[in-house]
């Protein structure tokens, strides 16, 4: 498939529907985020939190002046400090991603654009990564509102890949010496090796983990596609094997069974982690849907 | 039930065939349609234990076989054209449509017409023919052409004022299925009475329906069913008498003011008809020359073609003859009588009549020659074609002559010799006979065959016009002159001496080049519509020709209504 181009991957009514989607998250986000992380460190910050003994080189500036006139000795204050919160946005860029149409990578791109912006709007700071069988780093990251749409066109730079490899990539992406943060993984999890593989990898990541399932209704129930009917070889994207299938209600019966076990098996694996996964139906609104995800709270950022 | 286009062995073979056929077909490997899929991780696993057909796979889908047979089923019987008892595969079927004028009352042509379309639609085509019966009989269609060009056919066909030829048609197939094995029918699509002697003449192997048209309507007509001339009671040579005859059925009665007779141009007064008894008119004395006489009926009934009808009055003038200085004595009694001769000097004459001694004549003559001058006692002048049958010719003016009534042998006894007649062709008219065949002592001569020699042989010299008492559309014509035979054999079809069959159609037409005639309808089965003579029309006439069309539908339908369910047990994936 060839590459998208940026108005088809964010049209201006994305974009406009973007800028209202920011401000109307704020209001949530301020009772907590997700990937929401105290600095060891404690510093100059907004909020009180301790008194400690000056010793010399401490600031002057928070020297509490009347425990001095009290006792007799020097104390200074002592703030809790936030520290910006990395986000990583890494995107599957498999050939699964691009198949469909409309293609899961436009939600993808278009989720992914959504959290960064958020992000962004907290001066955190936004990294992308995409990924199929190797893990690759888009450029700078983003830490304002103003560069969301050099983020954007970041996005709209990337190119399909090949096969879907997570379990590779997440081991990758631990070996990378990353600030810890917030890692969101949007994808289908398509990934021929197996939940179990995944598993595995993603908890030697040391970043909290967000997962952004890609999905469509004809996933869990495929006689939705008018094209699955009667006597198919159904020939994998990204692996370009075949596999000849009748069509029958026994088989159909059976797929879903099984694909119900995948999705468990990916839940089980997000409440393991400690993790959220948002399943996203990459035919509906993307907005519209993290809005619902936010005001349940169900998801934070 | 019979089926028409299969045999049953063939169709058994089609319906097991078919069975088999589908049963192989559902265990061959079909092809696959190709679809790309994100992934086949899911599927994979999901036909582990529900492996695809492979080129020869056990059957199991016993739902969708059992729909896809019975749907071929329904439609190989279709093909099979299933019929009822009437279209047994071995009989004929002759369809003849009735198109004289006994169906030519409001609808009943067009009625009996559609009825046909109807019927032979269920026939299969090596076994029905369809033939019209108007003025001539027609094939339409024959057993080796398509059903569907009949319509076109039938499209250029009306009822004509004519006889019905039906009759004519039953005659010749029954001719044909003498020598046929299979049974033969000949369905009648009209109202043609059909004569019993014909019904009692089929061959054993050949039956006669007939569907009546379904008409509510009372039959209501005046007709005239005879027109015709005949000697005047006055006995005036030059005249004649006419008869009409008028007849009804649902009709008031007919009065003379209700005909409008003319001759030439000249209306005759109805006041001039003698009414005879309840439906005879006769009008006396009418001047015999050559005038066409036209008779009308006034006002309004169900059959026009019978409200009119014409004829040519004859043509009778006296004929000038010579007589000559030895005509025998015996002789002069029976011209002196016959009024339609006249004597007059030889240069005036038109016949010479002659007797021994007497100087031929260039006239056409009748001469009494002495027992030596020739060797037979009757040589007779012809005047005709070279190539004409010299046996037939001879017949026939024996026949016009008369002389077929003439004793021959108790007068080969008397003169004991014998009585023989010989033709002789040549360019001038003449009849010669011995002088003793005429003489006293013989008793041809006081018999009442002589006058008629006498005067039959002054008309045939004289070459006389001939003329008929009537024409009517379909029956016999008989001359009634001694005068030259009809050449125009086109019009009139020889059938004996002296008898003619007049053509089935009304119409003018010419006898010779000099004599028109006219034929008019006459039939009296056309007038009055005798019902007693129809055959078999309560029993065939509602007798619906289409259970079998009715059943093809349901057929279809059943079908159709099979298709239909496959299709929803499809459509919720039931079956593949």
């Amino acid at each position: 498939m060839a590459r998208l181009t940026f108005d088809e991957l964010f049209d201006s009514e994305f974009l406009s529907a973007l800028e209202v989607f920011d401000l109307r998250i704020k209001r949530f986000i301020r009772q907590g985020r997700h990937g929401e992380q105290l600095s060891h460190d404690r510093g100059f910050g907004q909020e009180f939190k301790d008194f400690k003994a000056y010793v010399p080189g401490d600031d002057l500036r928070a020297v509490n002046w009347s425990i001095y006139q009290r006792l007799g000795r020097l104390f200074v204050h002592v703030f809790e400090e936030y520290q910006d919160l990395p986000v990583y946005l890494l995107v599957d860029l498999s050939k699964s991603m691009f198949l469909e149409e409309p293609p899961r990578i436009v939600a993808g791109l278009r989720t992914a654009l959504a959290l960064g912006a958020i992000a962004a709007g907290q001066h955190d700071v936004v990294s992308l990564f995409s990924f199929s069988d190797n893990l690759e780093m888009q450029t700078k990251p983003i830490s304002s509102k103003g560069q969301l749409i050099f983020l954007a066109r970041q996005m709209a730079e990337l190119d399909e890949l090949d096969k879907t490899n997570l379990s590779d990539v997440l081991e990758e992406l631990s070996h990378q010496k990353l600030r810890r943060g917030l890692l969101v993984i949007v994808s289908d999890f398509f990934d021929p090796s197996g939940i179990e593989a995944i598993d595995d990898a993603i908890r030697k990541v040391r970043h909290k983990i967000l997962l952004m399932q890609l999905t469509k209704e004809e996933d869990a129930d495929p006689e939705l596609n008018p094209e699955i009917v009667g006597d198919l070889r159904l020939v994998d994207c990204e692996l370009e094997e075949a596999i000849d299938v009748t069509i029958e209600p026994q088989v159909i019966r059976e797929y879903k069974r099984i694909y119900g076990t995948f999705n468990e098996a990916l839940i089980e694996l997000a409440d393991s982690l400690g993790s959220g996964l948002v399943q996203i139906d990459c035919e509906k609104d993307i907005l519209d849907q993290l809005s619902v995800m936010f005001q349940t709270r169900n998801l934070l950022v | 039930m019979n089926l028409l286009n299969l045999s049953p062995l063939f169709f058994g073979a089609g319906l097991a065939g078919l069975a088999v056929g589908l049963y192989l077909l559902q265990q061959l490997r079909i092809r696959y349609t190709r679809v790309p899929v994100p992934t086949t991780l899911f599927w994979a696993e999901a036909v582990r234990d529900a492996p695809v057909r492979v080129f020869r796979q056990r059957f199991k889908h016993w739902l969708a076989w059992l729909l896809a047979v019975l749907i071929c089923w329904l439609l190989w019987l279709g093909f099979a054209d299933l019929r009822t008892d009437r279209s047994e595969t071995a009989a004929f079927y002759a369809l003849i449509l009735d198109g004289s004028a006994q169906n030519a009352v409001g609808d009943d042509f067009e009625i009996s017409k559609q009825q046909l379309l109807n019927d032979v639609r269920s026939y299969p085509n090596p076994q029905r023919e369809v033939y019209y019966a108007g003025e001539h009989n027609l094939k339409l269609l024959s057993y080796d052409e398509e059903t569907r060009v009949l319509q076109q056919r039938l499209d250029d066909q009306t009822p004509v004022s004519a006889r019905s030829s039906v009759e004519d048609q039953l005659r010749l197939l029954a001719r044909d299925a003498v020598n046929a094995e299979n049974q033969v029918t000949a369905i009648v699509y009209g109202r043609t009475a059909i004569p019993q002697e014909v019904i009692d003449d089929l061959p054993d192997n050949m039956s006669v329906e007939q569907r009546l048209p379904e008409d509510e309507t009372e039959f209501s007509n005046r007709g005239i069913v005879a027109l015709g001339v005949g000697e005047p009671l006055s006995g005036a040579w030059d005249k004649v008498d006419v008869l009409i005859r008028v007849l009804r059925t649902n009709a008031e009665g007919v009065a003379a003011e209700d005909l409008t007779i003319t001759i030439g141009d000249q209306a005759v007064s109805s006041g001039e008809l003698d009414v005879v008894g309840e439906s005879d008119f006769l009008l006396k004395d009418v001047v015999a020359d050559g005038s066409q006489l036209q008779v009308s009926l006034s006002g309004e009934d169900d059959l026009e073609f019978d409200n009119e009808a014409s004829l040519v009055l004859p043509i009778r003038t006296q004929i000038p003859i010579y007589l000559g200085n030895n005509v025998p004595e015996s002789i002069l009694p029976a011209i002196n009588a016959d009024t339609a001769l006249i004597v007059v000097p030889e240069n005036e004459a038109e016949v010479a009549v002659l007797g021994p001694g007497d100087s031929p004549s260039a006239l056409p003559y009748f001469r009494v020659v002495a027992e030596s001058a020739q060797e037979q006692a009757f040589v007779i002048g012809y005047v005709g074609p070279q190539d004409v049958n010299s046996e037939r010719a001879l017949d026939r003016t024996i026949e016009q002559l008369g002389i077929e009534h003439i004793d021959a042998t108790a007068i080969a006894q008397e003169i004991e010799r014998e009585i023989t007649v010989r033709l002789e062709f040549g360019d001038q008219r003449f009849v010669s006979i011995w002088q003793p065949v005429v003489e006293d002592e013989f008793n041809f001569r006081e018999s009442i065959s002589f006058p008629l020699f006498i005067s039959k042989s002054m008309r045939y010299l004289a070459n006389e016009a001939p003329w008929y008492a009537y024409l009517a559309a379909g029956r016999q014509a008989i001359e009634q002159s001694a005068g030259t035979s009809l050449a125009d054999t086109d019009t009139l079809s020889e059938l004996a001496v002296g008898t003619y069959f007049v053509r089935n159609a009304t119409g003018e037409f010419e006898l010779t080049d000099e004599l028109p005639g006219v034929i008019s309808l006459l039939d009296k089965t056309s007038t009055v519509r005798s019902s007693g003579t129809n055959i078999g029309s309560d029993t065939v006439a509602t007798t619906s020709p289409y259970p079998l069309w009715e059943l093809i539908t349901w057929l279809m339908l059943l079908a159709l209504a099979l298709v239909v369910t496959e299709w929803y047990i499809y459509q919720r994936r039931l079956m593949p």
